[in-house]
Order: structure tokens, then C-alpha cells, then sequence
């Protein structure tokens, strides 16, 4: 092994790596773009959503009894002073615009509505909505509540005119505590969101970051003609392969960097979009309601680093082994599997589901202790295993590309 | 500069080579004839230390090919192949450059070393470009200049001028005069006997991985008796070496 050689051939590699427009432009800019705007995209159709439905609805009312009184109602008890305006329709032409998108909800009131309320007697109001029409949705959501509303508000009345105090409505009251929490800076709630989000999405990347380097350096090579012209120079088979490597390896991290930067942008750009309801989606706020240690969070990070490492040696490994471009293209693209299917599988598990057995598992450990770092959860015996674990894997896929770099029929074919 | 002895190489049950012996000496164009998959891609492989012997010993510029296959390779340079391998996204100075650098020269012998081989291929007006915009012409004199950069004193050439038109070829065939001129010793594989008529000294025919023949050209024809080596070369490969 020579260092000089290994230098050699990783700056190449790198100039190489980054005058290529496409690989930089998909593995670099991309993320760093894309993701926000796919943020901002969701954000901004679900905003003007809300927005259409807040200043456009239109909603149709159907009453066997009496059509004048059920909308009077509607408008003093329901509508109040929100912008809704009510369309009339006989029943088949309101559904039919309903189910056009042209009205958002029909609201039924049912025979002899208006005089069992007045009898106190419960009266049923039929709601109708189109669940393909997310306006529809949003509407009959906003019309659930301001039922519930007035249903409240009625039933306090008729418990008044009998003298009965409104409470009776609430004899019983839920309190909850979520003692998961109570470890946290000022008891903030955590932001399950994002601890769902990003070691999924870091995992992904971490995986599949350094393929379009790992093509390139070693089946590219080959697909060029340049491989056996480069076997042939003074610098050993090892000094070339860890040159390789490490290219690879740091263009996966910057890529890595990237996507974060990317998805974090995303978050921060869309506050809206990650927020648990009760705290504002903002970078401080996100770190206080982490509470991370230092120790774990290095832990966690090397855990990562170690993946990383590990999934740059079988990229090289499988782009040696293919005979071409496209066979190393196919076989990488399989990489992008275990991470989702682990990914997806630990995607709705909350720290606490994490089992002492995926420690062992590499992969799997990353995503935990990226959880539980998220979280606030100090597991230093979980953490230290999973990134012992990692480096055992590291070592064994390094010896594996070490003897398939020597090998004649490997590296000739 | 060059000799093998009883060089053999088998994949699993294949024997690609079998048991080969040649001696080339300092300067002189030794060609390698045979047929597709007679072995001389395998032969040269070997002596640039990519595959190593099954048995057998070779040694080039007294250097074993397995125990001191670093030196071996600080002292060849390879051209392999008709289509020229260069990585596209480098100038023409950065190729040569990468490979001098991993042939350990100084950064001002590689230029003083590419100012020279750059002037004698004419290759100044576009030394700084980036190689994927060239025509095969250019990238084949880059490609020459690659394999010299670090003056090597043996040449190995595996079948240089395949899908190259004449002009390239040409160049091909002037490029290694000059190396001759130059004192370089070469080996030259091909299934062109024109070409191997008009640039060897000397001539190995191989068939099947076994060496059916090595003589000089003169001594080839008067050994048939037949001034026509492709009708040599077709009787010795048709009769399997037998006479």
C-alpha cells in the first residue's frame, strides 16, 4: 500500500466525480432542491386547499319539512359569519354537484327535525361529503365541528331552561400525561414527525449516495478501457482499490450533507407541514424538544458514518464484480431495497418499540439510534453495540473486496 | 529484456497458455501472430503483471513478473486495444499526468516529459482540452502518450490498430518505428500479417496457447519456402503447428 498512490488516484477520482454535470447535478443539487420544493409543494396545495374551502365553499341543504326555515337556521346556528355560501338544489342535483366538486357538502336535516329540537327529542342532521375531493373533505370536517358547536350550545340551553347546570354534559374528565415526556426540556412535546422522517430518509441516502461514483470508478473504468491500462502503472492493486474507496466514500458523505441540508430546509421552509400542533416548527425549537445528549448523538452520528462506510465497500464490490455499466447499474439499483423495506418496517415505531435485537443488525441499529437521539433517549449500551456491530461489518465487507480487488477473474474479465 | 519460460496459464480446466518459451532481446519489434483467442492478449497480460502464471517463469528487463511485478510495471508501458481508453471529463494533460504521477515522476519531470512527447505527437493546440471531445486521431496520440510518459524501455501492444481506419492506423505503425528508433524494445500482437511484415524483426506464431513457430520473417519464408506469411500462417495453423 502506498498513501501517495492512494491520494493519487482519490483526487482523480474526485475531479473526475465532479466534472461530471450529471451525477453532480442528481446527487448534489438535486437533494438540496428538490426536497424543500416537494415540501413546499405539499404545503402550499394543502394551504390553498384550506384557503379554497375557507373563502369558496358552497354547501346545499335538503329539509323534507321546511326548505326557507332549515336555511335560516343553517345560516344564524351553523354558517354564522364564515363565507359559506348555500346553493339550492333538489337532492339529485345537489348530489350530482357534489359529486362534480361544485359544491363542497349537503346538509340533511331529517323529518321533523326542527320540531323534536324544540321538544328536546335527538334530532338527526345527515352530512354528505365526496372523500376524492379534498375541499369536500376539509368542508365536511369544518361543518362536523361547528355541529358539535351547536349542539353543545343547544344542549347547554334546554339544561338551562330546566334548570339543570351544563356539567352534567361533562361528568366525567380525561386528563392525560405522557411520561415519556417528562424527561424532556420544559415537558415539550417531541416532534414524532420528524423523528418518523429522518433516519428513514437518512438511511435511504446513506445507502444508495455514493452508486453513480461506484459505477464509475470501477465498472466505468473497465467499460472505458482505461482499467487495465491503470493495473499496469507502478501503484498496487490495494492503493487503487482504497483510492477508489475512499472517492466514493466521501462523495456518499457530501451527498449525504446535502440531503440533510436539503430535508432540513424543507422543514424549516415549511413549518406548517412538521408541526405536533402545539410547538412552533423552528430549528431552536426543534433542538430543544430533542434534548439530545452530546455523547449520543456522536454515537448515533458514527453509527451513521460506520453505514456509510460499509454500503461504499459493497457499491465497490459490486461494481467490480459486474462486467458492465449496465450489469453494475441493475445490481446497485437492488441496494436502494433493504433500506427502504428496514426503513418503511421501523417507520411508525416510537423509540420505545425498539427492540434490543436490532442492535445487532446493521441497517436496522442506524434507524434506532437515530430515533432514539431524536427522542431524547440515552441508551448508551444499545448505541455502543450498534456501532461495534458496524464496524464488524466494515471490516468484513473491506477483507471481501481486498481479496476480490486480487483476484485475477475478477478484476480481468 | 524479455524472456519466458515455460510460461502456462489455465482458467479452471481452460489452458489459455501452454507451456510457452520466448526470448526477445533489447530493441528489437517482436510480433505476436494468432488467430481470435489464441492466447496473445493472455501472453501480454502476463508480462504487464495482470494475471499471474499458472507455471513458469517470465522475466521482463530481468525483473520477475510475480515476485517484483512493481518494477516490472514501472518498466512497460501498455496500449491495449484499438479503441483508446482515456477518461473523457480530463484534459489531454491531465490523462497523461495521472498516469505519470502513479509512475512516482516529479511534477517537473511529468513537464518537461509532456512538453516533449506533446511537441513530437503535435498534440500543443489541444493538450489542455478535455479528452471527450476528440476525434479518435487525437485520443489515439494521447493514448501513446500515456504509455511513454514515464519512458518505459518495453512497449507492450495488443492488437493497436483494431477498428482504426488507415490514417490512424498509419500513425499507429509511425509511432512505433519511432519507438524502435528510440532503443524501446516491443511486443506487438495482431492478426494483420501486412502489418507485422512491415514493422517486426522477429515473429512468435501462436495457436491455441501453444507456440507453433518464432523466427525472423526472412527465415519464416525460406523455412516454407513461401514468400506469402499469410499462406504460412494459415498452413501452420490449419496443420496445428505441424509441418
Amino acid at each position: 500500500m502506498n498513501f501517495k498512490h492512494i491520494g493519487i488516484v482519490f483526487k482523480k477520482e474526485m475531479k473526475d466525480a465532479f466534472r461530471d454535470k450529471k451525477s453532480v447535478l442528481s446527487n448534489i443539487f438535486l437533494p438540496l432542491v428538490l426536497i424543500p420544493l416537494i415540501y413546499y409543494c405539499m404545503n402550499f396545495f394543502i394551504k390553498s386547499t384550506n384557503k379554497e374551502v375557507e373563502e369558496n365553499m358552497k354547501i346545499s341543504i335538503v329539509s323534507t319539512d321546511n326548505g326557507v326555515e332549515a336555511n335560516q337556521f343553517t345560516k344564524e346556528n351553523i354558517i354564522g359569519g364564515d363565507k359559506i355560501e348555500i346553493v339550492s338544489n333538489t337532492y339529485e342535483q345537489a348530489k350530482a354537484a357534489l359529486k362534480n366538486g361544485d359544491i363542497n357538502c349537503i346538509i340533511t336535516y331529517e323529518e321533523a327535525f326542527f320540531a323534536n329540537l324544540d321538544k328536546g327529542i335527538m334530532s338527526n342532521i345527515k352530512l354528505e361529503y365526496n372523500s376524492q375531493k379534498s375541499a369536500s373533505q376539509i368542508g365536511a370536517e369544518m361543518l362536523k365541528s361547528k355541529i358539535m358547536v351547536l349542539n353543545q350550545k343547544l344542549a347547554t340551553e334546554k339544561l338551562a331552561q330546566m334548570n339543570v347546570s351544563p356539567e352534567i354534559l361533562n361528568l366525567v374528565n380525561i386528563t392525560g400525561n405522557d411520561v415519556s415526556l417528562e424527561d424532556n426540556a420544559d415537558g415539550a412535546a417531541r416532534n414524532d414527525m420528524l423523528i418518523m422522517i429522518i433516519p428513514m430518509y437518512l438511511v435511504i441516502v446513506i445507502v444508495t449516495a455514493g452508486v453513480p461514483i461506484a459505477i464509475d470508478v470501477l465498472a466505468g473504468e473497465r467499460e472505458r478501457n482505461t482499467f487495465e491500462a491503470l493495473l499496469s502503472t507502478k501503484a498496487n492493486r490495494l492503493s487503487i482499490l482504497i483510492g477508489k474507496y475512499m472517492a466514493i466514500l466521501v462523495f456518499s458523505i457530501i451527498a449525504i450533507i446535502m440531503s440533510f441540508i436539503g430535508l432540513l430546509l424543507g422543514i424549516v421552509m415549511n413549518p406548517e407541514m412538521f408541526s405536533n400542533g402545539t410547538q412552533e416548527v423552528t430549528m431552536a425549537a426543534i433542538f430543544s424538544t430533542m434534548n439530545m445528549g452530546v455523547g449520543p448523538l456522536l454515537l448515533a452520528l458514527l453509527s451513521a458514518i460506520t453505514l456509510a462506510i460499509a454500503f461504499a465497500g459493497i457499491q465497490i464490490g459490486i461494481s467490480t464484480w459486474a462486467k458492465s455499466v449496465k450489469e453494475a447499474q441493475t445490481y446497485l439499483s437492488y441496494m436502494m431495497f433493504p433500506a427502504m423495506i428496514l426503513g418503511f418496517a421501523t417507520m411508525f415505531m416510537g423509540v420505545g418499540d425498539m427492540q434490543p435485537f436490532m442492535a445487532y443488525i446493521p441497517i436496522f441499529n442506524t434507524i434506532a439510534s437515530l430515533k432514539m437521539v431524536l427522542s431524547g433517549v440515552t441508551n448508551y449500551g444499545f448505541l455502543i453495540t450498534g456501532v461495534i456491530v458496524n464496524i464488524v461489518f466494515v471490516c468484513i465487507i473491506t477483507f471481501f473486496i481486498i481479496k476480490m480487488f486480487k483476484k485475477e477473474k475478477t478484476v480481468i474479465r | 529484456m524479455i524472456k519466458m519460460e515455460n510460461i502456462t496459464k489455465k482458467f479452471n480446466d481452460f489452458t489459455a497458455i501452454d507451456n510457452l518459451n520466448l526470448e526477445i532481446s533489447e530493441g528489437e519489434i517482436f510480433g505476436l501472430l494468432g488467430e481470435n483467442g489464441a492466447g496473445k492478449t493472455t501472453t501480454l497480460r502476463m508480462l504487464a503483471t495482470m494475471l499471474k502464471p499458472t507455471s513458469g517463469k517470465a522475466t521482463v528487463g530481468g525483473y520477475d513478473t510475480v515476485k517484483e511485478d512493481a518494477k516490472v510495471r514501472e518498466n512497460i508501458g501498455i496500449l491495449f486495444g484499438g479503441e483508446t481508453g482515456l477518461y473523457d471529463r480530463l484534459t489531454a494533460r491531465e490523462n497523461i499526468e495521472y498516469f505519470g504521477e502513479l509512475y512516482d515522476m516529479s511534477k517537473e519531470e511529468l513537464n518537461s516529459a509532456i512538453e516533449k512527447v506533446s511537441k513530437a505527437l503535435s498534440m500543443q493546440e489541444y493538450i489542455d482540452k478535455r479528452v471527450g471531445t476528440f476525434s479518435k486521431g487525437m485520443k489515439q496520440k494521447v493514448a501513446f502518450a500515456r504509455a511513454i510518459i514515464h519512458n518505459p524501455k518495453v512497449l507492450l501492444l495488443d492488437e493497436p490498430t483494431s477498428g482504426l481506419d488507415v490514417t490512424a492506423a498509419v500513425e499507429v505503425h509511425n509511432f512505433i518505428k519511432d519507438c524502435k528508433k528510440a532503443g524501446k524494445t516491443i511486443i506487438f500482437s495482431s492478426h494483420t500479417m501486412s502489418e507485422i511484415e512491415k514493422l517486426c524483426d522477429r515473429v512468435a506464431i501462436i495457436h491455441k496457447g501453444k507456440l507453433i513457430e518464432v523466427s525472423t520473417l526472412k527465415g519464416l519464408k525460406e523455412k516454407y519456402h513461401n514468400e506469402n506469411l499469410e499462406e504460412i500462417f494459415t498452413t501452420l495453423v490449419s496443420n496445428g503447428g505441424e509441418e
